[in-house]
């Protein structure tokens, strides 16, 4: 029993060494805690679903994000401290991309996996808070705004045998930007 | 929490008293220690330890006295088969004041994802020996998650909520037992490398034909994983 309170004592212990690494966080938000210049933005927008209101921080600077549904699509919004609208997001399906531009980014992915699996889609559009505007009330009219258009794609990939989770970031016309491997969290409490 | 505990003791021992059936409650506390040996390989030690404070076939029920039942010492070897799908095999040592027990343990665990919910699910096996009894066999599965309760993910230095059930089909002297554990309790995320957790673990055995036992644990976890203890190229 003694030796059980000394290995508890000692596991508890190591919670109170400082870490000193990059921490970000995210925070739901109530509605009036959030910039009113935000809040004006999102209102004037058609939203069929409950807004969700976050604030995001990574420990040196900090950003809103706003979520909601709309058309059965779902958006994300995220500002800078300021109100200033830096991206919207939607979640789309593979076949909503334009074909031309499918090719180019199945291209792509055949040079870089052996094998892979689509597991989530995003278009994001970078521009004005009107052409976004426009973007969430007609997303058919994005051809003719001015916005700068990339895909977000997360997917499963096999390299060398093995299974990862990757994001990978696409201009509009399927080049490749940015590629990364997602870490996956620990699971050792819902594995054992 | 401590009105929800009390509560379900108190409609634990009002069920139970008057009645035939067994019901015993205390505290359970465990520590797991996981490191990564490479990529894919990681080792587990875990120790776990069940102490009875209430036990109505006691004569002193209802008054509280102490019993430490048992403390299991746990061994896994794990590997990596891909990002979310884990295959281990271990061994346990129980510790009890009348005869010690063996335990080898086969399991496959994974994490689903929907949006942002994590779902843990786990399949395994185990055999227990031991000189004084026959050997018991069992299949087992749980599944479990936890839930932010401050935004859609679960971030460093916040508090969650975590739910399981697992359902155990035990074989043993040519008879079959059913056993289900449900638990659920609140957690601190220190970071992907800390978490602890409180929780109530009520669980009831053994279903072939009714269930007449009921044993409500006061669980304290802690999970500590260092990463890349060890490399081996």
């Amino acid at each position: 029993m003694r030796l059980l309170v000394v290995l508890l004592c000692v596991f508890l212990s190591q919670s109170f060494i400082a870490q000193e690494t990059k921490n970000e966080k995210e925070t739901s938000l109530k509605k009036s805690e959030v910039p009113i210049s935000i809040q004006s933005y999102i209102d004037s927008l058609p939203t069929s679903s409950k807004v969700k209101w976050f604030k995001q921080t990574d420990g040196e600077s900090e950003t809103y994000e706003v979520k909601f549904k709309q058309q059965n699509s779902i958006y994300s919004l995220e500002f800078d401290q300021e109100g200033n609208l830096l991206d919207v997001e939607k979640v789309v399906r593979w076949n909503e991309i334009d074909s031309v531009h499918r090719v180019a980014i199945t291209k792509v992915l055949e040079q870089e996996f052996d094998k892979h699996k689509l597991q989530k889609i995003q278009i994001q559009y970078i521009g004005t808070k009107e052409s976004c505007a426009q973007v969430i009330s007609n997303p058919e009219n994005a051809g003719q705004l001015d916005l700068e258009i990339h895909y977000e794609i997360e997917l499963k990939g096999n390299n060398q045998h093995f299974w990862g989770l990757y994001e990978l970031l696409f201009s509009e016309d399927g080049k490749l930007e940015l590629k990364r491997r997602i870490i996956t969290r620990s699971t050792d409490n819902l594995n054992y | 929490m401590k009105k929800i505990a009390l509560f379900l003791i108190i409609s634990l021992i009002a069920i139970t008293a008057s009645g035939q059936d067994r019901f015993q409650a205390g505290f359970f506390p465990e520590a797991g220690l996981n490191f990564s040996i490479t990529d894919r390989w990681m080792y587990l030690l875990k120790i776990e330890s069940q102490h009875a404070t209430f036990d109505n076939k006691l004569p002193s029920f209802p008054r509280a006295e102490y019993q430490h039942v048992l403390t299991d010492v746990q061994s896994f070897i794990s590997y990596k088969i891909t990002y979310k799908l884990k295959g281990a095999i271990g061994y346990q040592y129980r510790i009890r004041k009348d005869n010690g027990t063996h335990r080898t343990i086969q399991q496959i665990a994974w994490v689903t994802k929907y949006n942002n919910l994590r779902l843990g699910s786990r399949l395994r096996t185990d055999q227990q020996f031991s000189d004084k009894m026959d050997t018991e066999s069992r299949i087992r599965y749980r599944l479990a998650s936890n839930f932010a309760l401050n935004g859609e993910r679960i971030d460093d230095g916040e508090k969650y909520l975590l739910l399981s059930n697992e359902v155990i089909l035990a074989y043993q002297s040519n008879e079959f037992r059913l056993e289900n554990r449900l638990v659920f309790g609140v957690g601190h995320f220190f970071n992907d490398s800390k978490k602890l957790e409180f929780s109530l673990d009520y669980r009831t055995d053994p279903y072939f034909p009714e269930i007449n036992r009921h044993r409500l644990w006061f669980k304290c976890s802690y999970y500590w994983n260092i990463a890349n203890f060890l490399t081996i190229d």
